[in-house]
């Protein structure tokens, strides 16, 4: 038995972290959607589970459901899915549209009843509510099954830290309910269960397609192989998703180190499919507003999309050069008052809006204008 | 900065070049008379240190002297900080600026054009203007120190000026050339907030705006989608509600149907036993009925005979009783007849009693009606009487030509100016005297009378005139008498004037006497009373009425009392006594009355017994007609009973009979009724019930369905709508809104910080600053004014702005004040405020003409500051009055129009 362990589409998902290039983010899961069934054509799978969350919500726009039917209705053997919590079957959900008529290869799973599939026997876990606390796998007992025997569920297994028990999944479900591999859909990052006896029989497969910045081990498929009846089942991790979400993180302590930053984006791959997140902190001296401005042009222009903190980033206090080319009086005492405010640490005669952003960006425009009226 | 020689070729008046200087360190007076060009060099000392020198326009070429086509030039040697410079500038035709320094023995060059405008502009912290020549805003520190022609109040301080003072007072303001900075964050902030703070609206609105407009849109369009995704939500759990209420409507519905087939199999058992109990029942009923029913023919057998027996006896009664009844009512009904007859003969002596009463009225109405005919005709007589005396008067009073009393007064009045101007006149007259000693014949020529006049001896003789009295005495000689002139013809014209006043005021009286004229007028008023008293008689007696109305009343009696005597002719030999004839017609009608009630009373009485003894007979007759036919319903009812043709033993006999069917009946009834009670209740009612119930189900099954129907539409509709896909959408367009918004925000309230962060710094230093400045200048202003003016107050804007005396009792604008005052407040503040700015350096204080107001006195006190004011100040004054400034020993003068007429 060989077949194709794929969960969490998340089909339709709102990407509202990214703002303009939200549209392009959800086009680019269905795209990642039919390299699951390529990938399964091209390591002859014998057919493909969906573990739950094939789409973000049964309220998704009609023409995705026909789209994704589409897609795997495109795979020459079956396709086995399962309602997980975000498209649980209830009325009115993506499962009662008739696209899923439309292909022969699919069989949506929505009774706690063992199918048969090529090679043995399945035991789906469909969900029909968005949350509950009891184990969807609880009811499946395979031990006296002669076939291989494998389970499909969505939820999370123990141990996962949440707020509360949603559809929890016992360490041992496989060992317990007598299969021979259980596929799991829920959490995004792949993930595999080693039993007592050294096997791995559960796993998540994780999303095919990364959905944020920090996701990790996400963008994945598994390819399952299952010899005989209780041999232990070879997993392989396939590389499905495109888009990449990247992360830097930098502390600025000199003026070298925005330059730094500079090169690092710079040498960024594919930065035409990478959403980029640069946090900066540390301290900023008034002549380097032009080389952050720099950075944020360059992150803009390249990358699909960028978002730039620099909330943590506070001027310098130190910084009396170009406060002292201030002309004596006012204007020098107005700076050193804003240098003041836009340290954190201060919070006496702060005034309700002089926050310490409000008081940076206000220090920074004060040496622009400075340098305007004297270049 | 000491300023050490100023020249000046081309330059308006100075065609030449005109050299002024050298100047000393301390006070220094240039004069001249108007017109000679101190304020020109005073507007070459500004020029040369603030303008560009390739400055154009109209204000540089009208340096040009009148009529020539010149190049304004000026040099200004100056020393500052220990070293000495030599300005030269020229401007207009090949402007050129060259600064030198002067360095072993010569003036070496130290900068050209701009730079060498700038390094000058530095030394008084002036300004560079933005186009065009400079004006007072420009000069720096010079704002302060010098003061222009008719300008020592100081219009503008710029904000490096004001800073400056604040730096030499230690109060961490100055700022030199901070100005363009602060407009730059002004600008700033008004393209983005109005004055008020707020955001600006409208074409200029900042970004910020549209951006939060959208966002409000975008917002509000969230929140449609999340209702929309709730409504989702909703319908698809109220499905999975309606689907389960449906399925359990429909497994009720089955098993209400079993319910009712059971309870139907009962109920037809149940109708089975029910159908025979009724039979039973109607046998017990109908066996009851029929012995019942002859029970009731006995009964009303017996009743109906014993009641025939007692309406006879009754019938037999009152037919005895009729002939009694008849007899009464005809004895009631002769007695009426005789109480008619007697009412009937009675009323015929009504006629007695209306002619008795007809007589008394007449003889009343004679009585008076010839009473009034009496009073008439002596009313008449004394009519006629009165008229005729008035008639009398009124014609002895037409005859009587009196003056009336106005007349009469104006009479009196022209007999008295008359007597008065005679009186007058014999005073004014010259009366000479004459007591001759023997007979003498005067020749009286000039007097009152002329002519000659016999005067006897010893007696004396008075000759009067005016103005000359003259006489000649023959043989003796013209005596001549003179007086005053003028006064005698006056008196004379107002006597005539008189005269003929009273002339013709008494014309028509017969007499000009006035005592005569007074009783004239007494007569006539006498007459004219008496007249008045008459008609006063004559209308007492008509008493408001005309005569006619009198004499038609008379008529109107005397035809009454005619028609009276017609009816009573013995009246006229004898008036009746109209009392007497009134009481006997009251006695008649009194006694008619009486016997009229009683007549009627009795005949009343008699009407009534009869009316009663016939409705008495009436009754009766009645009563027994009601006998006689209950005597035959009776026989006809008893006829009925008894048509069974039965006997009474008979129907005994058979009455017995129906007993005991009866009780036979009675017995299947009860077996029946233990039959029935085996049902614990009507099995029919549960069948009701249960019907009820099944439809209700039914209804239930058919309601969910439809409702399930509706919602699944409803759930089709909305998902169609992908409310999820559309909110993805809205939510990133407002994510990336909020973003920006958050960055524009953040910019605009970064704004707002540096621009009230910098006006809040500004608003302190000012304040900080103003206290000394307040305090030297009040000083200053106390030396030459004294305290009348008080504390000198300053505003914001480190100008003075009022003075508080105590007079006064509130501040009082600087404007108010009288001008030498004015000038003096001024003259006080500049010299408070250059002490403030510099400590170290000696600065030029130059006054252009400035104390034209102020008084001897206080000039004095002036130029003793000015004095003192050397020990800090090198102090140049321009004036067209030096002869005020000589006493000032240690003063360098400069004579102007020495110095031209040197030069030319």
């Amino acid at each position: 038995m060989k077949f194709i362990h794929t969960a969490d589409w998340q089909i339709g998902m709102k990407a509202a972290h990214v703002g303009t290039v939200g549209a392009r983010v959800r086009r680019e899961r269905l795209e990642s959607a039919r390299r699951v069934v390529e990938s399964a054509k091209d390591h002859a799978a014998d057919f493909i589970l969906v573990a739950g969350d094939t789409f973000e919500d049964n309220a998704v726009d009609r023409v995705l459901v026909q789209k994704v039917a589409d897609i795997l209705g495109g795979f020459s053997g079956r396709v086995y899915i399962i309602p997980g919590n975000h498209d649980p079957r209830v009325p009115g959900s993506v499962w009662e549209h008739p696209a899923w008529e439309s292909h022969d290869n699919l069989t949506v799973l929505c009774q706690q009843q063992p199918v048969q599939v090529p090679g043995g026997l399945l035991y789906p876990c469909p969900l029909s509510e968005k949350h509950s606390p009891r184990d969807p796998t609880a009811w499946i007992d395979a031990h006296d099954e002669t076939k291989i025997a494998i389970g499909v569920a969505h939820g999370s297994v123990e141990g996962i830290i949440q707020d509360e028990r949603d559809y929890p999944i016992a360490a041992n479900a496989t060992t317990r309910a007598g299969l021979d591999y259980l596929a799991l859909g829920h959490w995004h990052s792949t993930a595999t269960y080693e039993d007592d006896s050294g096997a791995f029989r559960m796993a998540y497969s994780g999303t095919h397609e990364t959905t944020a910045f920090g996701e990790r081990a996400s963008g994945n498929v598994l390819l399952v192989e299952i010899g005989s009846p209780g041999d232990k089942p070879q997993l392989e991790t396939l590389r499905i998703g495109a888009l990449k979400w990247k992360q830097i993180e930098k502390e600025v302590l000199s003026e070298g180190h925005l330059e730094e930053v500079r090169q690092v984006i710079e040498s960024v791959e594919d930065p035409a499919i990478t959403l980029l997140e640069l946090r900066l902190s540390g301290v900023l001296h008034a002549s380097q507003q032009p080389q952050l401005t720099r950075i944020e042009e360059l992150v803009e222009a390249r990358f699909l999309y960028s978002r730039v903190q620099r909330s943590g980033l506070l001027p310098e206090p130190q910084d009396e050069g170009w406060v002292a080319k201030l002309p004596v009086g006012p204007l020098q005492q107005a700076a050193r008052r804003l240098q003041r405010l836009s340290d954190p640490a201060v919070v006496e005669g702060r005034p309700e809006s002089a926050t310490p952003e409000v008081a940076t960006q206000a220090l920074l425009k004060l040496y622009a204008m400075l340098h305007e009226v004297n270049p | 900065m000491i300023l050490r020689s100023l020249t000046v070729e081309g330059w308006r008046c100075f065609v030449k070049p005109t050299p002024l200087g050298p100047f000393a360190d301390g006070l220094n007076v240039i004069h001249g008379p108007n017109g000679v060009g101190k304020s020109t060099l005073m507007g070459a000392m500004t020029r040369g240190f603030f303008d560009n020198h390739a400055v154009t326009g109209h204000a540089v070429r009208a340096l040009q002297p009148w009529g020539r086509d010149l190049t304004p030039s000026v040099t200004l040697e100056f020393e500052h900080e220990e070293e000495r410079y030599r300005l030269m500038k020229r401007f207009l035709s090949s402007p050129f600026s060259k600064l030198s320094r002067f360095e072993d023995g010569d003036f070496v060059p130290l900068a050209e054009g701009n730079a060498a405008n700038e390094r000058v502009r530095k030394v008084l912290a002036g300004e560079m203007p933005g186009k065009g020549v400079t004006d007072e805003r420009h000069w720096g520190l010079a704002q302060v120190l010098w003061a222009p022609q008719r300008g020592m109040a100081i219009q503008h301080l710029s904000t490096g000026t004001a800073a400056a003072i604040q730096d030499s007072l230690g109060a961490q303001m100055a700022g030199l050339g901070g100005e363009a900075l602060e407009a730059k964050i002004s600008e700033a902030y008004s393209s983005v907030f109005t004055p008020s703070g707020t955001l600006r609206r409208g074409r200029h609105a900042p970004p910020v705006v549209g951006l939060e407009e959208q966002l409000t849109r975008q917002e509000s369009k969230r929140q449609e989608l999340l209702e929309k995704l709730e409504e989702f939500d909703q319908s698809s759990r109220r499905i999975q509600d309606l689907t389960s209420r449906r399925d359990q409507a429909l497994r009720d519905q089955q098993q209400l149907e079993k319910d009712l087939q059971r309870a139907r199999r009962r109920a037809e058992e149940y109708r089975q036993v029910l159908s025979q109990r009724d039979t039973q029942e109607q046998s017990v009923r109908a066996a009851e009925a029929r012995h019942r029913q002859l029970q009731q023919r006995m009964d009303d057998i017996h009743r109906a005979r014993k009641e025939l027996g007692d309406i006879q006896q009754q019938v037999d009664t009152t037919q005895a009783d009729a002939p009694l009844k008849l007899k009464e009512v005809e004895q009631c009904r002769q007695i009426t007849g005789t109480a008619k007859s007697e009412l009937e003969h009675v009323r015929t002596r009504r006629e007695e009693v209306d002619a008795a009463d007809s007589r008394s009225r007449r003889a009343a109405s004679y009585v008076e009606q010839q009473r009034t005919l009496d009073d008439t005709d002596a009313l008449i007589e004394k009519i006629d009487t009165a008229r005729g005396q008035l008639d009398s008067l009124k014609g002895q009073r037409s005859g009587l030509v009196a003056p009336d009393a106005e007349t009469l007064r104006s009479i009196q009045q022209a007999i008295k100016t008359r007597d008065d101007a005679r009186v007058k006149l014999e005073a004014a007259l010259i009366t000479v005297s004459v007591v001759p000693d023997r007979d003498l014949q005067l020749e009286i020529l000039t007097a009152e009378e002329t002519g000659l006049q016999r005067v006897l001896v010893g007696q004396p003789c008075h000759i009067m005139g005016s103005p000359v009295v003259e006489l000649r005495v023959p043989d003796v000689g013209t005596f001549r008498a003179t007086g005053p002139t003028g006064s005698v013809e006056e008196l004379r014209e107002r006597i005539a004037e008189a005269e003929t006043q009273i002339e013709a005021l008494a014309e028509g009286f017969g007499t000009r006497n006035l005592d005569e004229l007074r009783q004239l007028r007494g007569r006539a008023d006498a007459l004219d009373s008496e007249i008045a008293q008459a008609e006063a008689v004559l209308n007492t007696l008509l008493g408001d009425r005309p005569f006619e109305q009198i004499q038609q009343q008379r008529a109107r009696s005397a035809k009454v009392v005619e028609e009276i005597l017609a009816e009573h002719p013995q009246w006229a030999e004898e008036s009746p006594d109209a009392g007497w004839l009134e009481l006997e017609a009251k006695q008649i009608k009194e006694s008619f009355v009486r016997d009229v009630h009683a007549a009627e009373g009795c005949w009343e009485k008699a009407e009534e017994a009869w009316s009663l003894a016939r409705q008495t007979q009436a009754v009766h007759a009645d009563r027994l007609r009601q006998l006689e036919q209950r005597v035959a319903q009776a026989q006809r009812r008893l006829e009925e009973l008894t048509a069974d043709g039965k006997d009474d033993d008979e129907r005994k006999d058979e009455l017995n009979q129906l007993a005991l069917e009866w009780n036979a009946a009675k017995g299947l009834l009860e077996k029946a009724n233990q039959d029935l009670a085996k049902f614990a209740g009507d099995p029919r009612e549960e069948i009701e019930v249960l019907k009820q119930q099944l439809e209700q189900f039914e209804k239930q099954a058919t309601d969910a369905a439809a409702q399930l129907h509706h919602e699944e539409g409803r759930l089709q509709r909305l998902a169609s709508d992908a409310p999820y896909s559309a909110l993805a959408e809205v939510e990133e367009a407002i994510d990336w809104l909020q973003k920006s918004t958050h960055g524009e925000r953040l910019q605009n309230e970064a704004v707002r910080l540096l621009y009230e962060t910098v006006s809040e710094c500004r608003r302190s230093a000012i304040e900080a600053v103003a206290g000394p400045v307040e305090q030297m200048a009040t000083q200053t202003l106390h030396r030459i004014a004294g305290g009348r003016l008080g504390r000198i107050e300053f505003a914001e804007t480190l100008l003075p702005e009022s003075v508080s005396p105590q007079a006064a009792g509130e501040p009082v604008a600087i404007d108010d004040v009288s001008g030498g005052e004015h000038e003096q407040i001024h003259f006080a503040v500049r010299l408070a405020l250059a002490n403030a700015l510099f400590k170290d350096e000696r600065q030029p204080f130059v006054l252009d003409d400035v104390f034209t107001f102020t008084d001897t006195a206080r000039l004095a006190r002036v130029l003793k500051i000015l004095e003192e004011a050397t020990e800090k100040f090198q102090i140049l004054v321009f004036t067209c009055h030096p002869e005020r400034y000589r006493g000032l020993p240690q003063a360098d003068f400069f004579d102007l129009e020495e110095i031209v007429a040197a030069s030319r």
